[in-house]
């Protein structure tokens, strides 16, 4: 059975029922801060290290050992928190969420359930819709559980205690692509803010998605909660399955199907949506507050010196690059995929280089020049040659092999041109003495030229370059050339 | 100088073995081996020790011996609770879940007392982790008191006040969540502190309700709890709580002129006995006599304070003991390993003792969904006005003195298959241990009682960060009533 | 409220299992029970009136010594050397890499 997307709506016509569905979205984000060490001991942080060789009497929650906050993740936390508009609480404090399993040494979680530090806020989507933010809040991470190596589950605790911060949504999601652009602009947020790279292929970023569906106009339906999501991707075919699965067993009246409020698995490889094991009733977590960290106070300088370290918000970077330098859309895009490169792009802007001409050659040649190009370049380095071939001072084909001069070397630009003798030059005389000499013997062209086909010029271009050593503006050259061929 | 017969370092307070050590009067690798000799020797007579390290000890007594720096507890042999870390001695907090444990840390408390020379010599029995109030809860025996080997010496650190009771050690570490070091201080006769909250790091303790838990010292002086006091309190950057408040620096107090101590007349009517309420009053003579003003005020939560307690703590209890799952460390159950939650929980039931079980059960149920309003946040909320109680007590005096168990040391069996008639035995400790209040445990006078002689002890209560005052008070007090000499029976006992 | 300070027997019993406690049965009737009179003791705590009041969960901050203000420096310091650490487990394996434990059925809650 296949729903039908209506078109323009966030709605799904059952062709079988004649029934419309909606379907209703939370995500709940847990994305990992970047920081050196972990929430609450010493330990590195460090993605790849040997198993079990990230881990002390804390984080193994040896008898006696005791959880110290770290500073920077809960600052990078209130960063998060201010970039995504949320209200950063005046005190905060952590609890403790009980459960047991292999993973979670001390049998329970330190998080934060009754006063979480920020609340409110959220993401403005493309088509005007806000998606709200239910509450951020810090918690440390779990360790990993490896349940496929033999007759053991094999654990290691690298990863506990890790810092991460969770974000829940209110259910104001309605599409699977509007669930993935929510996710696009959180992650940029993120990243641009300086909380975490949200390297999903190292687990920094991770979703789970609480769905169901309704009528519209009815009350909320069952909610299934989907976990084991890795990519943006797969959060849009879940839903989807999902948004099939559930319509189905309504429709069906089959108590059979009944849908139950349960947790699901994706199964990356079948494309579906599995039911876990069944626990017997809803986990009682049991939280009470953690005695052993203090209640936090976060005064407002505190709060106002994260605020000052955000920079602009991405979206509104790229709406300014179109409105002031009239950047494609998708030059402006690929410019803000890192806050590095964004601030890399408008330094050089900063030191004199044209923006458009700037952004193209950055994304087309520097970028694709090596990997690490940036590190080893400055951007008034690039500023520089970048004006030298708006102003056609030297060709383009010439900045490309600067460029590699510069990266090898480190020489300036200019010192470059001057050593290999680049400048183009800018002499009409010269340049006309030059076709002329490339139109001797050429009698037929000019004919041809004469006669309305101003395109057997072109046959000539490539023998005045030569003549001028590649030195002449090629549309310099062909505008000369054909005002010869008219003059003759 | 003639050399001291080995026995008399037994009759020496900490304080005065390290100054005799310092001076070179006295050898601390005699010291040590002659305390380790005895404490293995009467061992099975109290079973005050689960793990004695003589090697160790002795290892460290010769590297002291030679020490240019030379601390104030140098060469000092010390006896550590079993729920206190010591890298590479045995803490198996007395229960058959942690057995073979030995920490790769040593807690922070430890390891100030070590670096001014003290020596651990062992980690002592307990009642299982910390929870109980006689010692009988031990998974290896109970300890028996050296007044009066068929009685209790308290709990739930037994092992830590036999040990100095018996003159093993001079000063010994407990820790006290509501009352484990200054009962058995009053049942051993012996003098015990319980800090401000917050006051000596707890890093190392495992954790039996964090929000209660102190490192508490026991030993035969006041002025060695003064000084094991100064040694360990102060900032860790490894535990959140500890406060970086410094302690009042103040010279011993001549006598009580010019202070104010309430006697709370709920404390004195929780005597049950006549000689344990005439052992009291001469307390509370010899404090008028040392010139302080007695007065008499009412505490009504009083009545309240164990259950208040016994909810909050078991609720955290149940929490800081869900790390024992025999998956990481101690004890796995060998059968049953079928799957991982079929293997937490044989090895939790088998590893467990029928208290920590109890307590556990009641601390999961008083948190747990549709009760923790009624019975956890309830009780959380007659915390705050026990608090109270006593923040309005300090309008009327500078310290409060009252008896510290409503009974002595009971007979071994005598309550055991009673839970909340052992309970009874904290009426008088946890209401200060509620509100994170310092108390100092001095000795009153001895008491007949069922034939035989048994000593009691009363407690000096004071604000919060007044450590020091609760010392000083309780010092003049047992210099009134002369109970600052006083020694066990065992004193004498060789071995 | 009154219903709320009855304690039945089947709650102990579901909170020995969610504190992972797998009770013989007579272990288990002998244990709730006993429970069930301690809780029963307790129950006059519910007398206290407490309108109005904030719980109290811990004794230092607003009431008490202040804790240290600083939060700790973000360095990455030493770790537990990996044998030290796996050393302390029931149970290792050769490779000593990682902690073994008894299959996990499903994932966790």
């Amino acid at each position: 059975m296949n729903l039908v997307r209506q078109a323009n709506t966030t709605t799904w016509l059952s062709p079988h029922t004649g029934q419309v569905w909606e379907l209703v979205i939370g995500l709940e984000v847990h994305c990992q801060l970047a920081t050196r060490s972990k929430l609450f001991c010493g330990c590195a942080v460090e993605f790849g290290a040997a198993p079990n060789t990230r881990v002390c009497a804390v984080c193994s929650a040896q008898p006696g050992a005791l959880p110290v906050l770290n500073g920077e993740a809960l600052r990078l936390a209130v960063r998060a928190g201010l970039a995504l508009g949320c209200s950063i609480a005046a005190r905060t404090h952590f609890d403790r969420k009980h459960y047991f399993y292999c993973d979670l040494p001390k049998g329970y979680q330190i998080s934060q359930a009754t006063r979480p530090f920020c609340t409110g806020g959220g993401v403005r989507l493309r088509s005007g819709k806000l998606v709200r933010l239910q509450r951020i809040h810090l918690e440390e991470d779990a360790g990993k559980a490896i349940h496929d190596r033999g007759p053991w589950t094999l654990v290691d605790l690298n990863r506990a205690g890790v810092p991460l911060i969770e974000s829940v949504t209110e259910a104001d999601l309605s599409a699977p692509e509007e669930a993935v652009e929510y996710l696009t602009a959180l992650k940029e947020m993120l990243q641009h803010a300086g909380v975490s790279a949200c390297d999903m292929e190292k687990g920094e970023l991770r979703c789970d998605v609480n769905v169901s569906v309704r009528k519209p106009g009815a009350a909320y339906g069952t909610k299934v909660e989907i976990k084991n999501l890795n990519s943006f991707r797969f959060v849009a075919a879940a839903i989807e399955y999902e948004l099939q699965r559930q319509v189905a067993a309504l429709e069906s009246g089959d108590p059979a199907q009944r849908l139950v409020q349960e947790t699901r698995l994706w199964d990356t490889e079948q494309g579906v949506t599995r039911s876990m094991r069944t626990k017997e009733g809803a986990a009682d977590y049991r939280y009470m507050p953690e005695p052993d960290l203090p209640e936090l106070q976060l005064p407002a300088s505190f709060v106002e010196r994260e605020r000052s370290m955000l920079g602009e918000p991405p979206a509104e970077r790229r709406a300014r690059w179109q409105q002031q330098w009239h950047l494609a859309a998708k030059d402006a895009e690929a410019l803000t995929q890192t806050r590095e490169l964004a601030d890399w792009f408008e330094a050089a802007v900063r030191a004199g280089a044209p923006p458009k001409e700037c952004a193209s050659f950055l994304l087309n040649e520097v970028l694709t020049a090596q990997p690490d190009s940036l590190s080893l370049l400055l951007p008034r380095q690039v500023a520089s040659l970048v004006t030298m071939v708006a102003a056609g001072e030297v060709s383009h084909a010439s900045a490309r092999s600067v460029l590699r001069v510069t990266l090898a070397e480190g020489t300036e630009p200019e010192v470059v041109v001057q050593q290999q003798g680049l400048r183009m030059v800018l002499d009409t005389r010269q340049i006309e003495a030059w076709c002329r000499q490339a139109l001797v013997g050429r009698e037929a062209i000019i004919a041809d030229v004469k006669a309305g086909k101003a395109a057997a010029v072109n046959a000539l271009l490539g023998p005045a370059l030569k003549l001028a050593a590649g030195k002449a503006n090629a549309a310099v050259v062909r505008e000369t050339l054909l005002r010869l061929i008219a003059e003759s | 100088m003639t050399r001291p017969t080995p026995n008399t370092w037994l009759h020496l307070d900490a304080t005065q073995l390290a100054h005799e050590h310092r001076s070179g009067a006295r050898s601390v690798v005699d010291t040590i081996a002659a305390c380790c000799a005895r404490s293995q020797r009467l061992q099975p007579r109290w079973n005050a020790f689960l793990a004695l390290d003589c090697e160790r000890a002795l290892a460290r007594a010769h590297t002291l011996e030679h020490a240019a720096t030379r601390g104030r507890l140098h060469g000092v042999p010390i006896a550590v609770k079993a729920n206190l870390a010591v890298e590479g001695l045995e803490s198996s907090c007395a229960s058959r879940m942690l057995v073979g444990w030995r920490a790769p840390y040593t807690a922070t408390a430890v390891a100030r007392l070590e670096a001014e020379g003290a020596v651990v010599i062992g980690t002592t029995n307990m009642d299982e982790y910390a929870m109980g109030s006689s010692g009988e809860s031990s998974a290896f025996g109970p300890t028996h008191n050296p007044w009066d080997e068929a009685r209790a010496p308290g709990g739930s650190s037994s092992g830590s006040a036999a040990a100095v009771a018996g003159h093993l050690v001079p000063l010994a570490l407990g820790s006290d969540t509501g009352g484990s070091v200054r009962q058995p201080a009053a049942w051993c006769g012996l003098a015990g502190f319980k800090p401000t909250w917050g006051r000596i790091s707890r890093y190392g303790l495992v954790a039996y309700a964090s929000s209660l838990d102190c490192v508490a010292p026991l030993a035969r002086s006041m002025r060695d709890l003064d000084l094991a006091l100064d040694i360990m309190a102060g900032p860790d950057a490894r535990d959140a709580t500890c406060s970086p408040t410094a302690l009042h620096e103040s010279a011993p107090f001549k006598d009580l002129q010019g202070l104010v101590l309430g006697v709370p007349h709920e404390w004195r009517a929780a005597l049950s006995d006549g000689p344990s309420r005439a052992a009291f009053e001469a307390c509370v003579e010899a404090a008028r006599a040392a010139g302080a003003r007695i007065v008499e005020l009412s505490l009504p939560l009083t009545r309240h304070a164990v259950s208040c307690y016994y909810l909050l703590a078991t609720v955290e209890a149940a929490s800081n003991l869900a790390r024992f799952d025999g998956l990481r460390y101690g004890v796995r159950a060998a059968a049953h390993s079928s799957s991982l939650a079929a293997s937490i929980s044989s090895s939790r039931t088998q590893g467990f003792g029928a208290e920590v079980k109890r307590r556990i059960v009641l601390g999961t149920y008083a948190l747990s969904a549709g009760h923790a309003e009624a019975w956890h946040t309830h009780a959380a909320k007659v915390r705050t006005l026990v608090c109270r109680e006593f923040d309005e007590a300090w309008g009327a005096c500078d310290a409060l003195l009252g008896p510290t168990t409503p009974f002595p040391a009971i007979r071994l069996g005598e309550r055991s298959n009673d839970p909340l008639s052992l309970y009874a035995c904290d009426a008088l400790t946890t209401p200060v241990s509620l509100a994170g209040l310092p108390a100092a445990a001095l000795r009153t006078p001895l008491v007949e009682h069922e034939g035989g002689q048994l000593p009691t002890g009363a407690q000096v209560v004071t604000p919060h960060g007044a450590d020091r005052l609760a010392l000083r008070i309780a010092e003049v007090l047992e210099t009134q009533l002369g109970t600052q000499a006083l020694r066990s029976p065992a004193a004498e006992v060789q071995a | 409220m009154t219903d709320s300070h009855s304690v039945r027997i089947p709650d102990l019993r579901n909170a020995a299992h969610l504190a992972r406690l797998d009770l013989a049965e007579e272990e288990a009737v002998v244990l709730c029970g006993e429970v069930a009179r301690i809780l029963e003791h307790f129950a006059a705590l519910q007398a206290v009136p407490v309108a109005g009041v904030e719980p109290c969960y811990t004794a230092v901050g607003t009431r008490g010594l202040p804790p240290a203000p600083d939060l700790r420096e973000d360095e990455a310091q030493a770790s537990l050397p990996r044998a030290a650490l796996l050393g302390l487990a029931p149970q290792t394996q050769a490779d000593d890499e990682f902690y073994i434990v008894p299959k996990a059925i499903g994932v966790a809650p």
